[in-house]
């Protein structure tokens, strides 16, 4: 940390913190994409105050993105309004527009004798290392404003966000509200595109977003967790690049804020992919295990011994859903104390066959209930209870037993393992 | 059932869309304290006239006034339940966090939630049965607990007249059964309740003031005044797109799209 | 000599682009073609990284590999997320973007890309690597585009009914069978491959303005897919001459140039057609 400046620590620190509040309100209400289609905008409103007044100052800069940026969102209202052109597509059309016209100002620009159209570069990749201490109350003060009106209008997103209709009953001014977000997102961006560029900015507002709304479940905490991770994101993007020579920091904050959202997405606890993947795996080799449990059991009831031994041939022929692996999870099994082996022959310990018999007992009931109660052709009925019966609840398992305590046998005339006697 | 002294009065109602009227020249009442259905085919206008009463569409031309009001005037005592489709479930908000959106009906956007609120909201939730599920992120709710969520919000508002646009759609018998047996409750409190339905089978026992639509007023009244088979033919017969024909038609004509 | 090679290489890309971008208006996936645009960046660097030298073609190759696999995953990303799939495209092009820019940063002696080319593409650079062909001077441009252009044509022509049921009506596209994902797919590794090739002349920004805003005018002015089509080939044929021509009226570079006169286009037509929701 020695080496970043404590004012762009500061000026960082904030900025995302706000990137991250103006995301996560554009995320939940599925409008992130403009937050590119606005900061791209910057450029243009940026470059025709420079060619206009040869002025690059912070508060001018302001002026001119805020009109630019304006100008974009208003774009994009009335195509929206007047044709029947998909949003995406919309804004394709006004983002190739505004950053047209902001490449033809810079290239205008770069005729200029002035030095300080370099400024107007730094603008387009962003460069932290510019940032001046005086700019820096700007940035803190804007930061500020635009959080305290997000926060403001907390109950107002609701409307906006999760129901229009109800909002409009209730004369909620939805498409005020909406507009103020434009508004609010047109004049913030700049700030995000002051230290990441305006080609990269969005990245500054969708990834401390994604990361907030994906680990809470209320707008509240979403907002607070967005501001956060963006402020720790920013500020980690700047120190990295303060100790790297040669890279430039706006391609780095947005990489590395990038990484921690992919990984979030990932591994989050409620939506991570990775995760859900895990837990289907896992699913899948305990429910192979219960399927082995149950051949075994129909291997026993075949011979009538229920302490035969039976071999992997036996299991094979009596399985009609295959565990991924045989060996690995006989040998679990036999881990968990639930087979025991000999040779090539395994056997049921007493846990394991009560565990067989209420998995068969469970099965079986499936079965009937299909048949009888659901009304399902007796053909069918296997395949479901073959599919169910491995993420029953103990309440429904209750309920069956209590729905069908007198039944002795299943549609295909095989008998309900109720007690030990099998 | 006073009907004297009508909750809602609509008169010689036309509105619909840019592509022309939905509903043409529609006049009702509904008395006070009655389940009342409005009822009619696939594109009979029902949705879209509880709309327009709620101001979400404009009229084109007609009157509809709620205890001789205008709905300007009176829209906080009005809870509307929209159709489930029509929010985003991936929002951000838990069960409690919806149905406190019917306190803020009365304190808009910056006013303090107070205990009273909390406690009311509380019923709510308790009366339809959810209030063990209030911490549960909305997205993560089936379709019966999704409407009844919606009708604790509306229960929240603490209305005179709650407006249900297809309330029974998509959702299981148990759920249609409880969400009726809580509307009558709330009849017999002397509010007024009326419900968009499409299943005509039902509408006999579910309701005890009918509007039988289908793009015009086919009839309105009890449901033994309104249920004949000469309205049911002439509701759900076959002379009705000339209608829709007209309509399409207007559409062509107009030069400038209305909004 | 060399302003016609532009205009040649130009019109080819674009209308190589506009046909793509039909589909691509139709469906509503603007955003997508933006970000393929942007994702494909790392693979174009490590393509110049590895092909280094500059008459090794090789590199184009290994880019476009590379950029069809990034595009297939965005695609498929994009179909698959229950939870908001825009945030999550939106994050990985910006990723993959920033990343192809630090690569450049890291090696900047070993590519021959500069980022604001990428962005703004220079299509007067276009005369100036040629093939040598029968004692005749191509440019390498020229062939590129040419190739792309073909395949795009005779993809749309081949899946022309595939391509429109699946545009207009993807479960019923699945229930005949005829593979909607499989096209939506193609059109993406298609904007890919057209991004690798004309990303230094043409860069991102006239990249996206091409898929876009023709296939978007067409869209408003036109009743049936066919004409449609035809339409947008004929308004990038205008935009792009007359995009030219003020670009080089006013000294700013033509893809700018080309996308301001298609911004414009497109407002006036937005405001002279009356297309209803």
């Amino acid at each position: 940390m020695m080496d970043l400046p404590l004012h762009i620590f500061i000026a960082l620190a904030f900025i995302g913190w706000f990137s991250g509040l103006m995301g996560s309100i554009l995320l939940v209400h599925h409008r992130v994409l403009i937050g590119d289609v606005l900061s791209h905008s910057v450029l243009s409103g940026a470059a025709f105050v420079f060619l206009m007044f040869l002025d690059v100052s912070f508060p001018m800069l302001i002026v001119g993105a805020i009109a630019s940026t304006l100008l974009a969102a208003t774009l994009i209202e009335f195509v929206k309004d007047r044709t029947p052109l998909k949003e995406d597509v919309i804004l394709g059309i006004v983002l190739a527009f505004m950053f047209a016209i902001g490449i033809a100002f810079l290239a205008l620009a770069q005729k200029m004798p002035s030095v300080e159209k370099t400024m107007l570069n730094t603008l387009l990749l962003g460069e932290v290392s510019a940032i001046l201490p005086s700019e820096v109350p700007y940035m803190v003060i804007a930061s500020i404003l635009g959080s305290f009106v997000i926060w403001f209008l907390y109950r107002g997103w609701f409307f906006t966000g999760f129901d229009t209709v109800f909002g409009r009953t209730q004369r909620v001014p939805i498409s005020s509200l909406r507009k103020t977000l434009l508004f609010i997102v047109a004049s913030g961006i700049l700030l995000t595109a002051y230290i990441s560029g305006v080609v990269l900015a969005v990245g500054l507002l969708i990834a401390p977003a994604l990361i907030g709304r994906f680990f809470s479940t209320r707008l509240y905490s979403t907002l607070l967790l967005s501001g956060l991770s963006g402020a720790v994101l920013a500020v980690l993007g700047g120190v990295v690049s303060a100790k790297v020579e040669g890279l430039s920091t706006g391609p780095l904050i947005i990489f590395s804020a990038g990484l921690i959202g992919l990984l979030t997405i990932l591994f989050s606890p409620h939506y991570g992919i990775i995760l859900h993947k895990i837990k289907y795996v896992l699913f899948k080799w305990s429910r192979g295990q219960e399927n082995i449990l149950r051949a075994a059991y129909k291997v026993l009831e075949k011979t009538g011994n229920m302490s035969y031994a039976f071999s992997l041939e036996d299991l094979r022929q009596a399985c009609d859903d295959p565990p991924p692996s045989w060996t690995i999870l006989l040998k679990v099994l036999e881990i968990r104390g639930l087979v025991k082996r000999s040779g090539s022959r395994w056997t049921l310990t007493n846990i394991g066959l009560e565990k067989a018999r209420r998995l068969t007992r469970l099965h079986r009931l499936l079965e009937l209930y299909f048949s009888e109660i659901v009304k399902i052709a007796p053909e069918k009925v296997h395949s479901y209870a073959e599919s169910l019966e491995h993420i029953i609840t103990p309440e429904v398992e209750q309920r069956l037993y209590e729905l069908l305590r007198d039944r002795q046998y299943d549609p295909h005339k095989k008998p309900v393992p109720w007690n030990g006697s099998g | 059932m006073n009907t004297m002294n009508p909750v809602i009065k609509v008169t010689n109602l036309t509105a619909g869309y840019d592509s022309g009227p939905v509903i043409w020249g529609v006049s009702f009442e509904i008395p006070e304290g009655v389940i009342a259905g409005i009822i009619g085919p696939n594109g009979a206008g029902k949705s879209t006239l509880l709309k327009v009463m709620v101001e979400i569409l404009k009229p084109h031309s007609g009157t509809i006034l709620f205890w001789n009001k205008r709905y300007s005037e009176v829209y906080k005592r009005i809870a509307y339940v929209p159709q489930k489709e029509e929010v985003d479930w991936t929002f951000p908000a838990t069960v409690y966090d919806v149905v406190m959106m019917g306190r803020w009906v009365h304190k808009g956007l910056w006013k303090r939630i107070t205990k009273q609120d909390k406690e009311i909201v509380r019923q709510a939730l308790e009366t339809v049965d959810m209030w063990e599920y209030r911490n549960r992120q909305i997205s993560k709710l089936s379709g019966g607990q999704q409407q009844r969520v919606f009708f604790a919000r509306a229960l929240a508002q603490d209305p005179d007249l709650f407006l249900l646009d297809e309330p029974f759609a998509g959702v299981d018998i148990k759920t249609e059964e409880t969400l009726l047996e809580l509307l009558k409750q709330q009849a017999s409190k002397g509010k007024t309740v009326v419900v968009v339905h499409h299943n005509l089978f039902t509408a006999a026992e579910h309701f005890q003031w009918l509007v039988l639509l289908n793009m015009h007023t086919v009839s309105v009244g009890s449901p033994e005044k309104v249920l004949t088979p000469k309205n049911i033919e002439r509701a759900y017969g076959g002379h009705l797109p000339v209608l829709a024909k007209l309509s399409q038609r207007l559409s062509y004509l107009r030069e400038k799209p209305t909004r | 000599m060399e302003w016609f090679w532009v205009i040649v290489v130009l019109l080819l890309v674009g209308s190589a682009a506009s046909l793509l971008g039909s589909f691509i208006v139709l469906k509503g996936f603007g955003m997508l073609g933006d970000a393929i645009s942007h994702a494909v960046l790392p693979a174009i660097v490590i393509g110049y990284l590895i092909g280094g030298i500059y008459d090794n073609q090789w590199f184009l190759i290994l880019a476009i590999i590379l950029a069809v696999i990034t595009a297939l995953s965005i695609e498929w990303l994009h179909q698959k997320t229950r939870m908001y799939p825009d945030g999550i495209m939106g994050l990985i092009f910006t990723f993959l973007f920033a990343l192809g820019l630090l690569m450049i940063d890291l090696w900047t002696y070993s590519v021959d890309l500069d980022p604001e080319c990428v962005l703004f593409g220079e299509a007067a650079y276009i005369p100036f690597s040629f093939f040598v062909i029968n004692q005749a001077l191509v440019p390498k441009q020229l062939l590129f585009s040419l190739g792309i252009w073909f395949i795009t044509i005779m993809f749309t022509v081949a899946g022309f009914r595939a391509l429109a049921i699946s545009t207009f009506d993807t479960v019923y596209a699945h229930s005949i069978r005829m593979m909607p994902s499989f096209w939506q797919y193609s059109v993406s590794v298609l904007v890919a491959i057209l991004t690798v090739i004309a990303i230094e002349s043409v860069g991102i920004v006239l990249l996206l303005s091409i898929l876009v805003v023709p296939a978007s005018i067409a869209f408003l002015w036109a009743k049936r897919l066919h004409s449609m089509i035809i339409l947008a080939q004929i308004t990038n044929i205008a935009l792009t001459s007359a995009g030219l021509f003020f670009a080089i009226y006013v000294d700013i570079p033509i893809s700018a140039g080309i996308s301001i006169i298609g911004g414009f286009a497109l407002l006036i037509s937005v405001i002279l057609t009356r297309k209803k929701k």
